[in-house]
């Protein structure tokens, strides 16, 4: 269920009600079929404090036996298909939750596909907004707010989840909580795009995993809400070879993009961690969280892994007291929100994963929260062991029990815990060339393998230019 | 290694360097290193051999001018030893009996990472003249150490 196109690889894979494999009512979409037989759909302009209206679905259940709670997700990928006759296939965590009675609701945020204003990606929080000042934060009360008031058969509690962009989204949300968040779980959260999350690690620039992405999510279509993006044609299926052809970074932008991505081109332009990315860097704000706080991340999530830890921590420090908790399983990028979770390139876990997160983790927090369910214990690290292939559950994250201890790197390729006896000016060394970079994968793609985290490392093992 | 051995936390890598050039990428990957009779899977269409697969574990990579500071980026002196200090996300995995611990370093991961021209340069402006070989040298010894600091979870820890 990746957004755009499944054809695309592409950076945020998220599953919002996943885009439709064909016309959703169609009697061949058996789930569509179904949500529309359960659900009665609806579509809101929500007016925000500065008067700019937000798209949002809103999807309620056909039984009124009782109030049911929401759950809210906001995101910059569209909420396709469009129009309170077409119904989605919901799929993943969506439909873990469709089948157990929430009210769904999924809003395009400022800027994007049906919601008015503009766009700006990772839109810095304003700490000293004035009464018509927005940010994500104000838009997302503001929405939560209408919502209790207006969606018919909500019982006045509300909970919050997405992957990635919509993580981020979900932990902007979290701040200064409006009193009717009860639950929110931000999932693969985007923290601070200069220090670890997408676009660098350590101020090094990721190039292969967002050169697409910022090509299709700049493409403004004449009739977004119905065309789709088109990806940035290659001519060739070998990425490491374009890459290298393209030359100096620079030449991204003026030779390939040309200006179609002026965010790219603005991207390039903030070499440091200058203001600009110090204003988005969302962990100084996660302050005033009031609500129940599951953060989810995936080991091998190769777009946002920095992002999920981070925002645990610094939700953890700076709001004693609430229910915040962390969940990390063997997953690549949104790999829990979907699929089985039972493998991922070579590696077989031997259990369904993710299934098993949807059914006895995420929904059972969102049920307590929002429903009362008392069926729930609060688990502070609920985390997969790899290697051994087990969930394990501690009360602190790091486990209390780890003992710090330095690796050193010896003579002849050896790695010891104890103290080299080497003198000070014992060294390896190696030569590195830019024009012959050391590939991270051998998968030949112009996108990016989502398994590379765990990819086999003998090839490089055998390069001149890497130590062993 | 004779027993199981767990990592569960963050890791750091602390390496000291040197160049002969004035700018520079690490990249440091942890590697489980299967036994040699690692069982192939079954069926096994990818005719994938199991025994002594490196299994990335986790990599990262760190842009050597920002070692003192991530505003204001500095060159390297070229052939004068630099500490480099970076947090790598957390890990939680155990290396089994039978397996090795193997750390992998190199200064390119591409097209992952775009390519630094290992001259001291606004790398979004550099010209393909910038880009130029260089020997990367890692200290072992005395005060001049490299590691990769873990987290070790005994075994038995509830």
């Amino acid at each position: 269920m990746i957004l755009l196109r499944p054809a695309i690889p592409c950076l945020f894979v998220i599953l919002s009600l996943a885009a439709p494999r064909a016309p959703a009512a169609e009697a061949t979409d058996t789930n569509a079929v179904w949500l529309a037989e359960h659900y009665t759909k609806y579509e809101h302009r929500i007016p925000m404090r500065d008067g700019v209206r937000l798209f949002t679905r809103v999807y309620v259940p056909k039984d009124d036996s009782q109030a049911w709670p929401m759950v809210l997700t906001r995101t910059p990928y569209a909420l396709k298909p469009y129009g309170t006759e077409n119904y989605n296939d919901p799929a993943g965590s969506f439909r873990t939750l469709a089948t157990n009675q929430f009210i769904l609701v999924t809003q395009d945020v400022r800027g994007r596909y049906g919601s008015e204003g503009e766009y700006m990606h990772v839109r810095p929080f304003n700490p000293n907004k004035g009464p018509k000042d927005t940010d994500e934060n104000s838009d997302t009360f503001d929405t939560i707010d209408w919502l209790v008031k207006n969606v018919p058969n909500n019982n006045g509690n509300a909970g919050m989840f997405g992957i990635s962009y919509p993580g981020f989204y979900t932990a902007m949300g979290m701040i200064d909580s409006h009193p009717a968040l009860k639950a929110a779980s931000p999932q693969a959260p985007i923290s601070d795009w200069f220090m670890g999350d997408d676009l660098h690690h350590n101020g090094a620039f990721f190039l292969s995993q967002n050169f697409n992405f910022f090509y299709v999510f700049a493409q403004r279509a004449e009739d977004p809400l119905h065309e789709e993006s088109k990806p940035f044609n290659f001519k060739t299926p070998d990425g490491y070879d374009f890459f290298l052809r393209m030359g100096p970074l620079g030449n991204s932008d003026t030779l390939l993009l040309k200006g179609r991505s002026p965010e790219w081109k603005e991207f390039l332009g903030h070499p440091t961690y200058d203001a600009f990315w110090q204003a988005r860097n969302i962990r100084p704000h996660l302050k005033n969280v009031r609500c129940a706080v599951m953060t989810v991340g995936g080991w091998y999530d190769a777009e946002d892994l920095f992002g999920p830890l981070e925002i645990y921590r610094a939700t953890e420090r700076m709001n004693p007291g609430i229910t915040n908790v962390l969940v990390m399983g063997p997953w690549a990028h949104g790999g829990w929100g979907r699929g089985d979770g039972d493998k991922l390139g070579d590696l077989n876990f031997r259990a369904r994963t993710s299934e098993f997160y949807r059914e006895k983790i995420e929904l059972p927090f969102f049920r307590h929260f929002l429903k009362g369910d008392t069926n729930y214990i609060p688990t502070e690290a609920h985390v997969f062991e790899t290697g051994t292939h087990q969930w394990r559950r501690f009360d602190a994250w790091p486990p209390r029990q780890v003992v710090p201890r330095a690796l050193y790197f010896h003579a002849s390729g050896r790695l010891g815990f104890d103290v080299p006896g080497d003198g000070q000016d014992a060294f390896d060394e190696y030569v590195s060339d830019p024009a012959r970079p050391v590939p991270y994968t051998l998968e030949v793609t112009t996108s990016y393998p989502r398994s590379y985290p765990v990819h086999d490392q003998r090839s490089a093992a055998s390069r001149p230019d890497v130590l062993v | 290694m004779e027993e199981d051995l767990t990592f569960a936390g963050p890791l750091k890598a602390s390496l000291h360097v040197s160049t002969t050039g004035t700018d520079a990428d690490w990249v440091v990957k942890l590697v489980d290193v299967y036994a040699g009779d690692f069982p192939d899977p079954n069926p096994n269409p990818a005719h994938v051999a199991m025994g002594g697969y490196q299994q990335l574990v986790r990599g990262d990579v760190f842009r050597g001018k920002f070692r003192n500071s991530f505003e204001r980026p500095e060159p390297f002196e070229p052939g004068k030893v630099a500490k480099i200090e970076f947090g790598i996300p957390d890990i939680f995995h155990t290396f089994r009996r039978g397996h090795r611990v193997m750390v992998q370093v190199q200064s390119s991961w591409f097209p992952l990472v775009d390519r630094n021209p290992q001259t001291f340069v606004n790398i979004p402006t550099a010209k393909p003249e910038d880009f130029r070989k260089a020997t990367h040298r890692v200290y072992r010894g005395g005060n001049a150490a490299s590691s990769l600091l873990v987290q070790v979870l005994p075994a038995g820890a509830k």
